[in-house]
């Protein structure tokens, strides 16, 4: 909502500049979007006379005048404009004035001729766009006076109203609110307009009314003028509109949004000669029915819009925009006012399904002031009778079935204090209400009853009204007081402590923390997945296919910041996301938290020779996944190798705790990676942390460390490559030896020539321990032997 | 002839010398069997104690006993020697310090992650806890239970994304207030950080998810004084105690009295920057006192208990405190960008 300064000045003195006005109107919740200060003009820019005019002895198009500038001797200017009339009045920069920062007036020889000044166009003194001729002023003024004096410079404030505060979206909202704020209710001036109806006309001979939609309409009026003259409107209302942005267009037009932009409400004009027999009917639009608006576009309606409209059919999208055939031309002489109030519900499912925001549709979606619906409409007809030299006919028809009944709020004294943390007497409450011109219906000690003015409709309860009086007393003032500590529940129902527990991990791990976007493309959802679209959730009204699901796996978030940093050579990589997926079960989508890893590139670009080359391999991954369980004091995971549509079969393996996934890791398919040109191997890790969370071991008892020395023993061992060291582990384990208390592989050898295909050969380092005692060699060695037995019987080995 | 413990002081002195002066540890084998060992110079002195009379017997032996004991001591000391000499021997004396160390990897937390935590850490000191709630959301819990009339603009399919089901992802983590007072009875002191979704053309102010951090404190007799102090705490222990705050009445449907609040601009300490738009504040939210009509859909009864909420944008605060000018970038993870945080 713009306003111009200038013309708040016609309802309210305003004694602050624009900043401080902007600043008080701020803190009192009616925000500014921009302040546009019209340029100011320099002191030695002055109203100067022309006082003789000659030709340019050198140039047809220039002329040489003397001018008076208030200064003992006339000044020689050399002027190129058409209009430089002797004894007109017009702008002169003197000399040293500087125009723009690289545009300074000097004293110059144009063709040979002295100059001592120049004389200015509108564009050239930045008033506007006019560069045709000198912009002319008053031919009241004094030679000498400074322009900036007589050609007000206008501010336009652009204000940021909340849709719950209609009302401040006139110039005469906003008067009334910087009055209540000021202090001084009374010191507004609202227009009183007077009307001179044509005697013995009658409104009733020429027009009719049915109003059909009551529900939708609840107030509508409408005014005749006759001979009414179309011309432009005057240079004060053409700058007034021109000001906020509105394009003037004929002073009829112009009238209608002038009073809209004054006092909030939206009228219409139309060529009474083009509407049917004068009649005037409200309905519902029949499904189907088009309608031509003044922007030539044609419009199918449905029987949710609401219509003006003649016996024949539709002249007006009621609210929103008027019909091309009812518009008022050059030619019109008659010309119907309509000034009304439509539900704003309506009027916003017209514009929204039509597309169609205009000044009015913004006003009435959120409501004009119904009690104002007629003194809008009577200031437009003055206007129209005194600006287009019309003829007003008398009378004005008004439906109106139910007049507006003021609510009354009740407001208790003491829920204001205490809502607020203020203590505020009575009489300052009162006060407040009545200077934002809330009637007190009743008075006692402790409680209001406030009659709410129709302009308000947003205040209809307790809670509102103590808002007001916040606003008066200001914000700034009501004191910043703690309540008494109130813990707001246990630590342990914090529901970010296991996340953040899980990140600390892993950035003390050595990954860098990173964070994609939740929605993804279908494709990189499924190919992270592998499973069908219905595991996925859809979005019905993404803004691309790029973002079109949830994701249901950090996967394709990582690929995506691995892609971009390998395009930008960062090729060492160790980051991590912890995020939401979203899958869709056949009942219910499950959100829960992942965490999702990735490992590619080297570990020490830093350092030299083999160090330098060596790249990240699948170990590397594993192994800060066993430093992350552990460091969360997670039971040691079962690993085992596992097989994911995403991951190389072969390089890939689960992690589960109680049967349950924790994770899954392995090295991504070269498929995925397609056109990221890697130089090295990538490994990903997806983590559920959930479900870590869930098994994590908070409270762990002490252990007490070994008094006795331990003893051990190796066993070294030729296997098949179908046995798994795991499997060796859970063998060697299944023996329940009390006194086993470590299980190491120390070495690994794989030779096709001596072992043959498909075998390798495994070292492991057992130890042995008593609690209570030292073990001696015979019992270390007789346990040993105990153990190798149960290999041998149980799996496919031999011994070496 | 010499005194016998004349003799013994000798030889004392002579071992120490040699000892001292050895270089290999052949040498002090040969200097210990030369007077340690059991045809040594010590023992056979110790022989010689036999023609002693009993006054003198104490004082000699006093004398040969000390220069038994520091021979051993001095061949102690001297293999000890010759075994560090060797040791330092083998180590390499060329190590070039100035070599690139092998580097630990240090791993950092996303800059909106960073202010997150410090924003739930401050909270957390003034009693609050953190409550999370679904990103798939009910327009019940997102829209209706907060206020929002139901021709509200926020509800287009313009600006909220919907699933087919009618579902929305959330815009704003509020729903989770919601959740938490539904089930649980005050008095509650909650901060619900999370990602939000909206239907925004993404640039470099928007993004179709950013982050939030909400606040709900509900109790008997909770003021707007009490929420101006909460975020007054909240500026000063986020951006320093020289950081003034602003509130400034506004309009949000699930609050009465509504509030927004401004930051005084850290860059140009309120003097006016292209940062601010040179208005010297910073826009970093809204907040207020709950509205009554959102006490009763949840079940509390408005007259008994009262409360704030309030919420702000954690990108915004990342932006504005690390002069990052396109919040695309914190999204695209480029490592060299991270690391900077
Ligand atoms: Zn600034």
């Amino acid at each position: 909502m713009k306003t111009s300064l200038h013309w708040l000045r016609n309802y309210i003195d305003i004694n602050w500049n624009a900043r401080e006005l902007a600043e008080m109107l701020t803190l009192a919740g009616l925000e500014v979007e921009s302040i546009e200060e019209a340029a100011q003009l320099p002191e030695t820019v002055v109203v100067g006379r022309i006082l003789t005019r000659g030709k340019h002895p050198n140039a047809d198009k220039l002329s040489v005048c003397q001018v008076d500038t208030g200064a003992e001797k006339p000044l020689q200017i050399v002027c190129g404009a058409p209009n430089c009339a002797v004894g007109s009045r017009i702008p002169v920069a003197l000399v040293g004035t500087r125009l723009a920062d690289d545009f300074k007036i000097k004293k110059s020889k144009l063709r040979g001729v002295a100059s001592e000044g120049m004389m200015c166009s509108a564009a050239e003194l930045g008033l506007g766009s006019d560069q045709d001729g000198l912009l002319q002023l008053s031919p009241e003024l004094t030679p000498g006076l400074p322009v900036a004096q007589c050609l007000g410079s206008d501010t336009i404030i652009d204000w940021e109203v909340t849709p719950n505060r209609p009302d401040w979206l006139s110039h005469l909202g906003i008067a009334r609110e910087i009055a209540a704020l000021a202090g001084h209710p009374d010191c507004l001036r609202t227009p009183q307009p007077i009307l001179r109806p044509l005697p013995g006309s009658d409104l009733r001979e020429f027009v009719s009314l049915q109003v059909d939609a009551p529900d939708l309409c609840p107030r509508y009026t409408a005014r005749l003028l006759r001979q009414v003259k179309i011309k432009p409107s005057p240079e004060w209302m053409q700058s007034a509109l021109t000001a906020v942005g509105i394009r003037p267009i004929n002073n009829v037009v112009d009238i209608t949004n002038y009073v809209m932009m004054e006092c909030g409400q939206p009228l219409h004009a139309f060529d009474c000669d083009r509407v049917r027999d004068g009649r005037l009917i409200v309905r519902r639009a029949d499904e189907g029915e088009t309608i031509v608006t003044l922007d030539q576009r044609s419009h199918r309606l449905t029987s949710r819009q609401l219509l003006i409209a003649d016996p024949r059919g539709g002249i007006a999208l009621a609210g929103v925009m008027g019909g091309a055939n009812s518009e008022i031309g050059r030619e019109t002489t008659s010309v119907l006012l309509e000034s009304a109030c439509f539900a704003p519900a309506s009027i916003r499912a017209t514009a929204r399904q039509l597309g169609m925001h205009s000044e009015s549709s913004h006003r009435f979606e959120r409501g004009v002031d119904i009690e104002a619906v007629e003194l809008a409409s009577r200031r437009a007809a003055a206007l129209i009778q005194e600006l287009a030299d019309a003829e007003l006919v008398d009378g004005c028809l008004d439906f109106y079935p139910e007049p507006y009944q003021p609510e009354m709020v009740p407001c208790r004294i003491d829920r204001v204090n205490q809502l607020l943390g203020v203590e505020l007497s009575i009489d300052r409450i009162v006060d407040y209400f009545e200077r934002l011109r809330l009637t007190i219906v009743r008075r006692e000690t402790d409680i209001l009853s406030v009659s709410i003015p129709s302009f308000r409709r947003d205040l209809s309860r307790e809670a509102d009204l103590i808002e007001e009086a916040a606003r008066l007393y200001g914000l700034q003032n009501i004191p910043a007081r703690s309540a008494a500590a109130v813990v707001g529940g246990s630590r342990h129902q914090d529901a970010y402590v296991p996340i953040e527990r899980a990140r600390d991990g892993l950035l003390a791990l050595g990954f860098q923390e990173t964070m994609t976007y939740s929605t993804i493309s279908a494709d990189d959802a499924l190919a992270a997945i592998g499973g069908s679209s219905e595991q996925l959730i859809e979005l019905d009204n993404p803004i691309s296919a790029e973002s079109a699901c949830m994701r249901p796996s950090l996967l394709p978030g990582l690929l995506r910041t691995v892609a971009h940093n390998v395009a930008h050579g960062n090729h060492d990589l160790a980051i991590f996301e912890i995020g939401r997926i979203i899958v869709n079960h056949p009942d219910f989508p499950e959100e829960r938290y992942q965490a999702g890893l990735a490992l590619g590139g080297r570990p020490h670009p830093e350092r030299y020779g083999d160090e330098r080359g060596r790249e990240f391999d699948f170990f590397d991954l594993k192994g800060r996944l066993e430093g992350w369980f552990a460091c969360r004091n997670l039971p040691e995971p079962d690993c085992r190798p596992a097989r994911h549509p995403a991951l190389v079969d072969g390089q890939t393996a689960e992690m589960t705790i109680d049967g349950q996934t924790v994770a899954t890791l392995g090295r991504v398919r070269p498929e995925l990676t397609r056109g990221m040109r890697l130089q090295h191997p990538l490994f990903v890790a997806l983590v559920e942390l959930d479900r870590a969370a869930a098994v994590a071991q908070t409270d762990k008892k002490a252990r007490l460390l070994p008094q006795f020395p331990a003893t051990t023993r190796d066993i070294s061992m030729i296997v098949p490559d179908s046995l798994s060291h795991r499997d060796i582990v859970k063998a060697i384990r299944e023996c329940r030896c009390p006194w086993l208390e470590d299980i190491q592989l120390f070495d690994l050898y794989q030779d096709r020539e001596n072992l043959g295909p498909n075998r390798r050969s495994l070292a492991y380092s057992l130890t042995y321990r008593d609690s209570a005692r030292t073990l001696t060699d015979d019992e270390a060695t007789q346990a040993h032997e105990q153990i190798k037995e149960h290999l041998a019987a149980r799996l496919k080995l031999e011994f070496r | 002839m010499k005194p016998l413990s004349e003799k013994f002081d000798l030889a004392r002195r002579e071992a120490l010398a040699a000892l001292d002066q050895a270089t290999d540890s052949a040498t002090v084998e040969q200097l210990r069997i030369d007077y340690l060992g059991r045809r040594g110079a010590i023992p056979a002195l110790f022989r010689e104690m036999g023609g002693l009379s009993p006054e003198q017997r104490p004082v000699v032996g006093q004398v040969a006993n000390q220069a038994k004991t520091e021979i051993q001591a001095a061949v102690e000391e001297a293999l000890q020697r010759l075994s560090d000499t060797a040791t330092t021997a083998t180590l390499d004396l060329n190590l070039d310090p100035t070599m690139p160390g092998r580097r630990r990897r240090v791993g950092k937390k996303h800059p909106v992650v960073q202010v997150m935590d410090e924003a739930i850490d401050i909270f957390r000191r003034m009693g609050f806890i953190v409550a999370d709630g679904p990103d798939l959301e009910t327009e019940y819990h997102n829209f209706d239970a907060l206020n929002t009339p139901t021709d509200h603009p926020s509800r287009d399919r313009q600006d909220t994304f919907y699933l087919a089901d009618g579902r929305l992802l959330r815009t704003q983590t509020s729903p989770v207030q919601i959740r938490v007072m539904e089930s649980q009875e005050p008095p509650l002191r909650i901060v619900c950080p999370g990602r939000c979704f909206r239907r925004d053309t993404p640039d470099a102010t928007h993004s179709m998810n950013f982050h939030q951090i909400e606040g709900l404190y509900v109790d008997r007799q909770v003021s707007l004084a009490d929420l101006k102090a909460t975020m007054t705490v909240f500026a000063h222990e986020l951006l320093g105690s020289e950081v003034s705050v602003r509130f400034r009445p506004h309009f949000f449907p699930f609050t009465e009295p509504s509030l927004e609040y401004d930051f005084s601009c850290i860059m140009c300490g309120g003097k006016g920057c292209r940062v601010c738009k040179y208005s010297g504040w910073l826009e970093i939210s809204g907040a207020g006192m709950v509205d009554p009509a959102v006490f009763q859909a949840v079940g509390y009864d408005p007259e008994k208990w009262t409360g704030y909420a309030f919420g702000m944008g954690i990108e915004r605060i990342a932006m504005i405190r690390h002069a990052i000018g396109d919040i695309r970038m914190l999204y695209e993870n480029d490592l060299r960008f991270l690391a900077q945080f």
